[in-house]
């Protein structure tokens, strides 16, 4: 196996697009999906861009999981941020949510595999970018999202009985994956398909 | 699901149709729906949506008296079939056997999308528009060899423009022997000579060498030669 350097260049401007400008935040709705549940071998990347996922498959009899977090602000806290690494640097990702719920079900499907899990979250962003390529954006893709807290706090005003989570990702060689078929119409099929599951 | 097991479902469901569906009960019918009727309950958040949908899928059931047909080609979870230019894109809940066929003949390798194929799809395969990898050699040859015979003709067409556009001799008259290469056997007058040189008519000797045929000397005209 040969091994050779990576080319780190710009490769494009960097300008403000004034006929679509970014913005902040995310939708209220998105998906969690076990790791382990994932097919990766059975993954498509588009050809002219490895951060674009064109499909994301599961494991026969495996599901994806929606989660709705209300709000102006849902999944506040979410981030990516440059982290050192040993040879290159590295990205770690985290995705805050709120779990509007409690109970004895809710401990067993939802909080004990989130505490000790690996997950994959995709997520909407309110700016769909150039042709809606950045609409879906997928967390955990190369390393898994795990747990780093989860918190039940009875009389706090944003959890209000329920539980808030925080899961993050380390080391993850890409700053950004995102989930794109031919049009966002299409990768919204994709997406009610995973949760259908097969 | 089956039928039976469905129908069994929603029955059960239907106590809890007033006070509204539990967690588990509107995960049933989000997985119902899609699986009907293609698409997505609008507003997971909404009692009535969820109560709508309900009904939506128990007067399918009690229509219809089955499931819907399923194909026999099962995608896993996540995949979905599109074609470039086409805007209909297929899943689980819409895949059609003719569809799922059409897309496996594209590349083998969309093999491992599916989770389930039916046993000898490889002989229902439609007969590819590409030409497979040994016509497309013939193509090439053909290609290449029509490309070669047009770049002679234009190289011939180049030297004629250029043999042309060449000024004749002004002092020396012109050979009349040229005309005699022409193969028509009824020459008419040379349209092509140049304008500015006057057709002269000479006699022109039969031993004359033809690289000396611009060193032709006047003499007074005579009868048009024939020529032949």
């Amino acid at each position: 196996m040969s091994t050779q350097s990576c080319d780190y260049k710009l490769a494009a401007d960097m300008m403000a697009n004034c006929e679509n400008p970014s913005t902040k935040g995310l939708r209220n709705y998105g998906y969690l999906i076990n790791y382990d549940d994932i097919d990766f071998e059975s993954c498509v990347r588009d050809e002219s861009n490895p951060n674009i996922l064109t499909t994301l498959v599961l494991q026969t009899g495996k599901k994806a999981y929606r989660m709705y977090v209300p709000g102006k602000t849902p999944y506040t806290g979410t981030n990516k941020a440059l982290a050192e690494g040993t040879y290159r640097k590295n990205f770690t990702k985290g995705v805050s949510l709120v779990i509007l719920d409690n109970g004895p079900d809710v401990v067993k499907d939802i909080i004990n595999p989130l505490a000790n899990g690996l997950f994959v979250a995709i997520l909407e962003n309110k700016y769909g970018g150039k042709d809606g390529k950045n609409t879906f954006e997928i967390y955990g893709f190369e390393q898994g999202l795990s747990a780093t807290a989860l918190a039940d706090d009875k009389y706090s005003e944003d959890t209000e009985g329920g539980w808030s989570a925080t899961l993050e990702e380390s080391g993850a060689p890409s700053a950004g994956i995102f989930l794109f078929n031919q049009s966002v119409a299409a990768t919204r099929t994709a997406l009610a398909s995973l949760v259908s599951g097969s | 699901m089956t039928y039976e097991e469905t129908i069994t479902r929603l029955k059960e469901m239907e106590s809890r149709y007033q006070d509204g569906f539990s967690s588990l009960d509107r995960s049933l019918l989000d997985s119902l729906y899609f699986n009907i009727f293609g698409r997505e309950i609008t507003n997971r958040g909404c009692s009535d949506c969820y109560r709508d949908a309900y009904m939506e899928i128990l007067i399918y059931l009690k229509r219809n008296k089955a499931m819907p047909k399923k194909s026999d080609f099962v995608l896993k979870a996540g995949a979905i079939i599109t074609f470039f230019g086409e805007p209909k894109c297929y899943s689980n809940a819409n895949i059609t056997d003719e569809a799922a066929l059409r897309f496996l003949a594209l590349n083998p390798a969309n093999e491992k999308l599916f989770e389930h194929l039916p046993e000898g799809w490889k002989f229902r395969l439609p007969k590819s528009d590409v030409p497979e990898a040994e016509d497309k050699d013939a193509v090439i040859a053909l290609l290449t060899k029509e490309n070669e015979q047009l770049t002679k003709e234009n190289e011939q067409l180049r030297q004629e423009n250029a043999a042309l556009k060449t000024p004749a001799p002004r002092k020396k008259a012109k050979n009349k022997s040229e005309p005699e290469a022409a193969p028509a056997p009824a020459v008419e007058p040379p349209a092509e000579t140049a304008p500015e040189v006057e057709a002269t008519e000479v006699e022109v000797s039969e031993d004359a060498d033809p690289s000396d045929a611009d060193e032709v000397s006047v003499e007074e005209p005579e009868d048009a030669p024939s020529l032949e």
